[in-house]
């Protein structure tokens, strides 16, 4: 067996799996427990945890020893098993976190301990975990095992330059997504700490040699176990879950075999003449084996193609039948539509059988759908979609081979989709694409950006800020400030805030201002109504400028009209009271103008002296004659002789004159 | 004394077996969510019955999230998280909603239970079909939350198009009756652009009334956008019948209307042969 500390880690693997020897198993700890336990530390941020998350990842290392021959770089695999275990370790102790944040604020607050470390720590190992297998390799074996060019050449074939070059590649890619994320971080610096973090993150022999020792019993328990040895190991516990278990079973098992027949009235010729009541249906879950049948499916696909016009409720049960047919009769069911008058009629069924097949084998329903003649297009449509969502790295595989721009569509449909429920999730695919695709970046940035918004804003505006093209993201940002402006209003203008040009920022701001005003002024007003909009019952923000009152109030009067009195009431100083009565003015002019008059009456006689108030007031007096001439005429003929009625009286003649 | 503990457990099992069972079945023995599809009083008796019946319940039974009882927003959380084909989710929603009563439908908008564009779409257009004046009032109350904006227009879009694919000027009497503002005129102008497309004549013999909801502009100021509305009309009309467009415009009276088509005509690029 030779020397241990020459053998190579797929030798270690070989040899421990086949015979068991433990000084291969403690060699192996030995080269890559300091990388892995840094990745820990880092994502974790404390010894204790990251140390059971070690132990947690040795234990997996132990018990899938057997499988790992043909792995190319073992620590690469268990640098990905540590940020497996510590998303796990994460998850668990969510709920304890939770309720120790408020004596853990305090803690913070009173003394920063070495375990704080900054939020960089975590986001790196995520990244590198999605980055690909050679960029991974590289940065594992040089930065986190400090192992030479050379020896990775010796190790993985090329030369010791390439792996050079490749591994100043992949950290530059690295820096890139992190800066992505919101982490600004030179490659250089990136390298630096890497390497040093791994020295930091040393841990004790005597707790190693522990961890070991553990990790070989349980690799051995389950090893015995998975050798179908599980008798000898029957214990009181084991015991009695067997007997509940099969009590289970069988009065489950004896109570479905008795209403098979209920269960499934097709499988009945008599049940044809006298159809039974849906009330007397019973049934259990995912029984789709038991119940299906091919003429079931030939009967609703006739009735369907028959039809004289499509018909919703029939299409949709059809679709949904669609995704219980079994893998065996794909190929059938798919002639069945191939067979079809209106092809057109059954593209959404066609879609979701390759979407049903995709879940099965999407690589064999990919070389179908290529010969799925009119139903191609949704075929691949479906067949991707599933794979993106069920192994997103070999769809997108699959797809970065062929950089199509059907394939950049189904990609974004992806996308979409998976912004419905996590569009973190999302984000980080496109960073992904970004790297190997820059062509879809712009669209698909863009795509996620405004639908991330659409559920949180400010994360969104947050990664969008991290985007280098300034052009892009100054564009996006202020449309995304828009949009979520008209719901939840500070977010808007907290997005709009990461626009570093000064004049594109003011110009952001104030239009998701207007858009806030048009939208959602009125709870904003009102305190305790504002909900997620933001209360401005309390005055106007100290940052808002003149314009911005002016803006708002304008917005306001679109649709809230009635609130001019609360929006009065928020008034700090006369100067802005006369910035609500100009905004307003104009603002009523969309929607209600009679009630405005407090704010005609009570600006100053300036404000006709001016171009843009002569306008304003114009627009007033015959936007309101138009809607209530009585009105208009009446309230104008009560007003003081001054600059403004004269303005107004003058439109209102050149109106009757034309 | 070990044998004994064994029986138990086994016993307790059958007991516990035994009422699972009775617990899941429950939900299928009721009057289900597709009532509305078998009720006696409405039933079509087909020779395909008993298939539609068994699909249907074959469907209901593959997940929990079929389940009446379960919100729809529930139901694309149970869904998508078994991570299988995205189009599983929108086709199992799809027919939930499509087993829904109208009631049901109104209640889970209301609800805000629904918020994703496939499955508004689905809702707003089946509510529209059946009941379009009832779900328009609904909107105008603001009786159905949305998340964002894209929501908002998603069932204004879905509402609007489908009721004015079946009665047009009777979306337009219901736009008028609206409170004159901002709701009111980004209605009108969605509608009108939707009615120019689809019947761009009977959009034209309604031109003064949709150009009154449509008269508005962002900064306040009136400005009756007769030539932009007329150019859309033209342009959509010359595709479908050129002929006709140009002799109802001939006919037309003499006035700002008239004037408003034919300088449209002139801006007009010749259609292709």
């Amino acid at each position: 067996m030779g020397n241990i500390s020459d053998k190579t880690d797929q030798g270690l693997l070989q040899d421990f799996s086949q015979y068991g020897q433990e000084a291969d198993f403690a060699e192996l700890v030995r080269r890559h427990h300091a990388s892995a336990f840094a990745a820990a530390y880092r994502i974790c941020g404390d010894r204790t945890e990251a140390q059971d998350i070690l132990q947690q990842a040795l234990i997996v290392l132990a018990r899938r020893a057997g499988e790992l021959t043909r792995v190319t770089c073992l620590s690469a695999w268990l640098h990905r098993v540590v940020i497996l275990e510590a998303r796990k370790a994460q998850r668990k102790s969510y709920n304890r976190r939770k309720r120790e944040t408020m004596a853990y604020q305090i803690q913070e607050s009173s003394t920063i301990g070495p375990d704080a470390l900054p939020p960089i720590f975590p986001e790196m190992d995520m990244t590198l975990n999605a980055m690909s297998e050679k960029d991974r390799v590289v940065i594992t074996l040089h930065y986190l095992e400090n192992q030479t060019f050379k020896s990775i050449a010796a190790r993985l074939g090329g030369n010791a330059e390439a792996w050079q070059k490749r591994s100043i590649r992949a950290l530059q890619k690295l820096a890139d997504q992190l800066k992505r994320r919101g982490m600004a971080v030179s490659a250089v610096a990136l390298g630096a700490y890497l390497t040093s973090t791994r020295m930091e993150a040393g841990i004790s022999p005597a707790f190693l040699e522990t961890i070991t020792r553990h990790a070989l019993e349980a690799g051995s328990r389950n090893a015995v176990a998975t050798a179908g040895k599980a008798a000898l190991l029957l214990t009181m516990k084991t015991g009695i879950a067997i007997s509940l278990t099969s009590g289970i079973i069988l009065a489950y098992g004896w109570n479905v075999a008795e209403h098979v027949p209920a269960l499934f009235p097709w499988t009945d010729s008599s049940s044809i003449a006298s159809p039974i009541s849906p009330n007397d249906a019973i049934g259990i879950r995912g029984n789709r084996q038991q119940g299906f049948t091919m003429e079931m499916v030939k009967t609703a696909i006739a009735e369907y193609d028959g039809a004289e016009k499509p018909e919703a409720l029939s299409e949709s049960r059809l679709r949904s039948l669609m995704f219980l047919v079994p893998q065996k009769n794909m190929e059938e069911v798919l002639q069945l539509l191939l067979e079809t008058k209106d092809h057109a009629r059954f593209q959404d069924v066609a879609g979701a059988l390759f979407g049903c097949w995709a879940e099965y084998d999407p690589a064999a329903a990919l070389v179908h759908a290529g010969n799925a003649e009119d139903f191609s297009y949704q075929a691949k449509r479906a067949v991707m979609l599933t794979w993106l969502n069920q192994d997103a790295e070999s769809a997108l595989a699959v797809i970065l081979e062929d950089k199509s721009v059907e394939n950049r569509g189904f990609l974004a449909e992806f996308l979409t989709y998976q912004c419905e429920g996590k569009p973190e999730s999302a984000a980080g695919l496109v960073d992904r694409v970004a790297l190997d695709w820059p062509e879809a970046d712009d669209t698909l940035f863009t795509l996620v950006a405004r639908l991330w918004s659409r559920t949180d804003g400010l994360a969104a505006g947050a990664w969008v800020a991290t985007c280098s093209d300034e052009a892009l993201k100054n564009k996006l940002l202020k449309s995304m400030a828009m949009d979520v402006a008209k719901l939840r209003g500070f977010d808007g203008l907290a997005i709009a805030n990461h626009i570093e040009n000064e004049k594109a920022r003011l110009e952001a701001r104030n239009t998701a201002i207007y858009w806030w005003g048009i939208t959602t002024a009125g709870p904003s007003l009102i305190p305790g109504q504002s909900g997620p909009v933001g209360d401005l019952s309390n005055g106007f923000p100290p940052d808002w400028t003149h314009e911005n009152i002016r803006t708002f109030s304008q917005a306001a009067m679109v649709n809230y009209s009635n609130n001019l009195g609360d929006l009065l009431k928020i008034a700090q100083t006369d100067e802005q009271r006369i910035l609500i009565y100009e905004g307003a003015i104009k603002g009523s002019g969309w929607s209600n103008p009679g009630a405005v008059t407090a704010a005609a009456e009570q600006l100053p006689d300036s404000f006709a002296e001016t171009a843009p108030g002569k306008e304003t007031l114009k627009v007033f007096i015959r936007r309101w004659h138009e809607m209530d001439a009585h009105g208009a005429e009446s309230w104008l003929s009560k007003q003081t002789p001054g600059p403004k009625s004269q303005v107004m009286r003058e439109e209102l003649n050149r109106e009757g004159n034309k | 004394m070990k044998y004994w503990i064994y029986l138990s457990a086994l016993t307790l099992g059958i007991g516990i077996g035994w009422l699972l069972f009775h617990s899941t079945s429950d939900s299928l023995h009721r009057h289900g969510p597709f009532e509305h599809e078998l009720s006696p009083t409405n039933r079509t008796v087909s020779r395909s019955e008993p298939n539609t019946a068994g699909m249907r319940r074959l469907i209901l039974s593959e997940t929990e999230a079929m389940d009446e009882k379960v919100p729809l927003d529930k139901a694309l959380e149970m869904l998508s998280s078994q991570r299988k084909s995205p189009l599983r989710v929108r086709a199992f929603l799809k027919s939930r909603i499509q087993w829904m009563t109208t009631d049901q439908l109104n209640q889970a908008l209301m609800n805000g239970e629904i918020q994703t564009r496939a499955e508004l779409q689905e809702a707003i257009r089946r509510l529209a079909r059946e009941d379009p004046e009832g779900t328009f009032n609904h909107l105008e109350a603001q009786h159905y939350p949305m998340q964002s904006m894209d929501n908002i227009y998603i069932v204004i879009d879905g509402l609007l198009q489908t009721w004015a694919d079946t009665d047009a000027p009777a979306v337009m009497a219901r736009l008028q009756k609206m409170k004159r503002g901002g709701s009111q005129q980004d209605m009108s102008l969605r509608f009108s652009d939707y009615w120019a497309k689809i019947n761009p004549a009977e959009a034209a013999d309604h031109f003064n009334d949709l150009i009154y909801l449509r008269n508005m502009q962002n900064q306040g100021t009136m400005v009756f956008t007769d030539d932009a509305y007329a150019r859309r009309i033209v342009q959509s009309w010359q595709e479908k019948d050129e002929s006709a467009m140009r002799h109802y415009i001939a006919a037309l009276s003499p006035g700002e209307e008239k004037n408003a088509f034919e300088n449209a005509l002139k801006n007009l690029k010749p259609s292709n042969p």
